[in-house]
């Protein structure tokens, strides 16, 4: 597997993480049915704030020099110093964790 | 500042601070979904993120971490996956603990 070009990042990125978060959505979904709304507000918040929370704090890693991004395989699109497709990644993880907790919860009702 | 610092302050103290605010619903019905959900995360992550680092899509300055890789990554980075799991799954869980209750009540 190559990745190349400067939309490298964003493609694998999403070609990723994209199916895994429909599939869990739809397994939230398939669990809550009517009450989805009111699952996804309690565990939507946690996740868009840990996301903006790890994207400000990037920041100030990646202008220390902790990591560095590829010119080549980034848009060159950036916040700060942060590529937005890493602000992407940091929404993204975060809301694959909280979909994940959130079907994990489902899981424990049903084994309680 | 190293990646060690930056979890450190970043990540380890809200955690705790979220730990100690939601310390009754992390054991909310009870620790294997959570083990389950930290397995897929590192079993999911850790390809991804060394496939990436050996691709060249970034990289880490060994200077600022503790300079052992495994694979292509800092155990920093290792680190880092389960700390925004914990960091996320414990906010998340204790809202739906909350929210568990509301709805078993009368």
């Amino acid at each position: 597997m190559t990745l190349e070009g400067k939309s490298a990042y964003l493609w694998y990125l999403l070609g990723c993480a994209g199916p895994v978060l429909l599939l869990q959505a739809v397994g939230v979904w398939a669990r809550y049915r009517g009450r989805t709304g009111e699952v996804m507000r309690a565990i939507l918040p946690p996740a868009l704030a840990v996301g903006a929370w790890l994207s400000f704090w990037d920041h100030f890693a990646i202008a220390s020099g902790v990591w560095r991004f590829s010119a080549e395989k980034t848009l060159g699109v950036r916040v700060g110093a942060v590529p937005v497709e890493e602000i992407l990644f940091f929404f993204l993880t975060s809301l694959l964790v909280a979909l994940g907790t959130g079907a994990a919860a489902a899981m424990e009702e049903r084994h309680a | 500042m190293t990646y060690a610092r930056f979890l450190a302050l970043f990540v380890v103290v809200p955690l705790l601070a979220f730990g100690w605010r939601y310390r009754k619903s992390i054991l909310f019905g009870g620790a294997w979904p959570g083990v389950a959900l930290f397995c897929i995360v590192y079993a999911a992550t850790s390809p991804w993120d060394n496939l990436a680092v050996k691709e060249g899509i970034w990289d880490f300055d060994d200077a600022r971490t503790w300079g052992v890789r495994v694979l292509y990554l800092p155990v920093e980075e290792y680190l880092f996956f389960g700390l925004q799991t914990a960091l996320v799954g414990v906010w998340v869980k204790g809202r739906l603990h909350a929210l568990s209750q509301r709805w078993a009540a009368p």
